[in-house]
């Protein structure tokens, strides 16, 4: 562990990934800098398709290669460069031990054919090389930790006779099982009931103050990344459009993209919902990522790539004293007018 | 008071489950729907919510008549669906009951192009083809607000939020008088779902619909239903007007569910609340109140009798034992 104090726990630098395609390479995420602190929880939003899943496995290591292509940039974690990792660097040192992933769908990451037990004990076994009582007994412990309850009866039995939340809580365990000091959760509650999405949240936040790790969370329910983590970012076709503290950027929204996003969360009946008229412009090739449906574009919108830019507003002043990194970010060049 | 659209009584739908034992044959019976009664008013949006395995779909589907009841009756239109013949249902009643799936990239033909999707309830049920066919799909393509050229291409040229829309103007092509919308935005992103709830919100008020709408997104219900019906296991516990079940709920069930939804207004995660335990099994629900296993305010009464709906309001209902006192 380096303890300069310069250096960020995990950070991403310029990196670009890319899909290879009959067409050539398309570019699918392009992040200038993303900053996650020892401990930190942080929410990335985006739509379906916007690089949030593809971000967390470039993270991982586990892009689909040769598909995939890691064009540019750097991935910083704990100083060491992700990227120029070896594949049996990743599979021994990083993945599974120090980073933790938990998958989005509940219902078919387990693997239906084996016990719960089984699948816990073969990545304690494979991680710490614990066998017979002692992986048993480490299995337990695991399944307390996640309060699941009846945890002797619970290891024989299959996936299929869980109900998503239970599985969802093994799959937590399992990720957590050797001691993860970064965790990636993709939309761990997309497929899941609102009163069971209230209950793994709050494991998930338990267990992150417990052994004081970092949560990249990702989600497409902006209100859910608000209550959940401390700073959020907005990433739209593969571009980070606005960063800040989530209560900051729910309540201030500066890009005009979060601006419809925030917009479009129906909240009562007697609120009529604001759609901007979707006015499909034509792409700009050179141009903003959201050129096409933004309303207040104008015509050097088209001409220049607007980079992340530093805005202090009211509500990030006033929380200006204990926070370090107080800024709200803003990819826009008209950023902060109102539509 | 005006004839309801559609008339539940008693309505319940079991499925058989095998024992496991080779010569004991003994049945037992997942109480999917365990005696519902229901009234739909004409022009109404009545908003289902509840937890996955509380018979919201089962219910749906017994009320399209995709499956058979087990007992009980619908009456739609005066006619009891539940009796009449196949064909019956396919001349009178299927044309007047539509529904829009969960999943546009799973409920339209991969293999048929837009037009025959959207045209294929017309040339069933009306016998239009040819030029009359195609402008009649473009009239409805336009209608959902998608650009006429989308007649000759496939379903996976589209966005979900368009195959959602695709999937509507099929649901709407008879002009039906019911439409049961299942989840309409859960597979699609957020702000094609602002879209697609405006969609349907201005469908309705332009071709006096009523809609059914199946979501666990109490959002979403919220915006578009002006009656919610809460279901646990298989029964209602609550009913009422939209705004009274969202701000004054009496069940307990509803008042945890919906203080499980996270909102932009809350700060905190300790804000959210959760409800201890599972779903109970079906198979063999709780004696007495069937939330009392989870329930936060149990007394013992809750365990051995049943609590009977009662009226709160004029157009309240609930069924829990706390409200006697």
């Amino acid at each position: 562990m380096t303890d300069q104090k310069t250096q960020f726990y995990f950070e991403i630098k310029d990196l670009s990934v890319g899909f290879r395609t009959f067409e050539g390479i398309k570019p699918v995420l392009n992040i200038e800098g993303l900053r996650i602190n020892r401990g930190e929880t942080y929410g990335l939003v985006g739509e379906s398709g916007a690089g949030k899943t593809v971000l967390a496995l470039t993270i991982l290591g586990l892009l689909p290669k040769p598909a995939g292509m890691i064009l540019n940039g750097s991935i910083l974690f704990d100083g060491v460069d992700l990227l120029k990792q070896s594949e049996k660097q990743m599979a021994e040192i990083y993945r599974g031990k120090r980073l933790a992933m938990i998958f989005q769908d509940p219902m078919s990451t387990l693997n239906p054919v084996f016990t719960v037990g089984q699948q816990i004990e073969r990545v304690i076994t494979r991680q710490e090389g614990l066998k017979g009582e002692a992986c048993l007994k480490r299995s337990l412990e695991l399944l307390d930790m996640v309060k699941l309850p009846d945890t002797m009866n619970l290891i024989d039995k299959y996936p299929h006779e869980l109900s998503g939340g239970q599985r969802q809580r093994i799959i937590i365990a399992i990720a957590l099982s050797c001691g993860a000091e970064f965790l990636i959760a993709d939309e761990p509650t997309r497929n899941l009931d609102v009163t069971i999405q209230a209950g793994i949240l709050k494991l998930i936040d338990e267990l992150q103050r417990d052994f004081k790790m970092s949560v990249l969370f990702i989600g497409n329910n902006v209100s859910l990344v608000n209550i959940f983590c401390r700073n959020a970012g907005i990433l739209y076709r593969g571009k980070l459009v606005e960063e800040g503290l989530s209560n900051c950027v729910v309540q201030n929204p500066l890009h005009p993209y979060t601006q419809t996003l925030i917009s479009a969360i129906p909240r009562s009946k007697s609120e009529k919902l604001k759609f901007s008229k979707t006015v499909i412009k034509p792409e700009a090739e050179n141009g903003c990522p959201y050129f096409s449906r933004c309303t207040i574009g104008k015509e050097n919108c088209s001409m220049h790539v607007p980079m992340l830019r530093e805005f202090r507003t009211e509500s990030s002043a006033e929380s200006l004293n204990d926070i370090q990194n107080p800024v709200q970010k803003a990819a826009c060049f008209y950023a902060g007018g109102t539509i | 008071m005006n004839q309801p659209l559609i008339k539940v009584e008693a309505l319940k739908k079991y499925f058989p489950v095998r024992s496991n034992h080779l010569f004991k044959t003994q049945k037992q019976w997942v109480k999917a729907v365990d005696g519902i009664d229901l009234e739909i008013q004409s022009g109404e949006t009545i908003g289902l919510v509840g937890e996955s395995g509380c018979g919201k779909t089962t219910l749906v589907n017994v009320l399209l008549r995709l499956e058979d009841s087990t007992e009980g009756s619908i009456i739609f239109d005066g006619l009891d669906i539940t009796r009449v013949s196949q064909k019956m249902m396919r001349d009178k009643v299927r044309k007047n009951i539509q529904i829009v799936f969960q999943d546009p990239f799973w409920s339209l033909n991969p293999r048929m192009l837009v037009r025959n999707v959207i045209g294929e309830p017309l040339s069933v049920h009306q016998k239009l083809s040819g030029l009359a066919l195609s402008e009649k799909v473009e009239s409805l393509l336009d209608m959902v607000g998608l650009p006429k050229d989308s007649l000759y291409k496939y379903p996976h040229e589209f966005s979900g939020g368009q195959r959602q829309r695709i999937a509507i103007a099929r649901a709407l092509a008879l002009e039906p008088k019911l439409v049961v919308l299942d989840e309409p935005t859960s597979s699609i992103d957020i702000l094609s779902q602002a879209q697609i709830l405006d969609l349907l919100q201005q469908l309705k008020e332009k071709l006096g619909l009523t809609y059914i709408l199946i979501s666990h997104d109490l959002s979403v219900v919220h915006y578009l239903s002006d009656r919610i019906i809460v279901m646990y296991l298989g029964k209602i516990v609550e009913q009422g007007p939209s705004e009274v079940i969202f701000n004054q709920p009496v069940h307990p069930y509803t008042q945890a569910l919906f203080n499980a939804i996270p909102s932009l207004s809350m700060q905190n995660l300790s804000e959210l609340q959760t409800i201890e335990g599972n779903v109970p099994s079906a198979i063999n629900p709780p004696t007495g109140c069937r939330f009392h296993t989870r329930c936060p305010r149990v007394m013992p009464i809750c365990s051995e009798i049943e609590p009977k709906a009662i009226y709160v309001d004029k157009d309240h209902q609930a069924a829990c034992h706390l409200l006697k006192s």
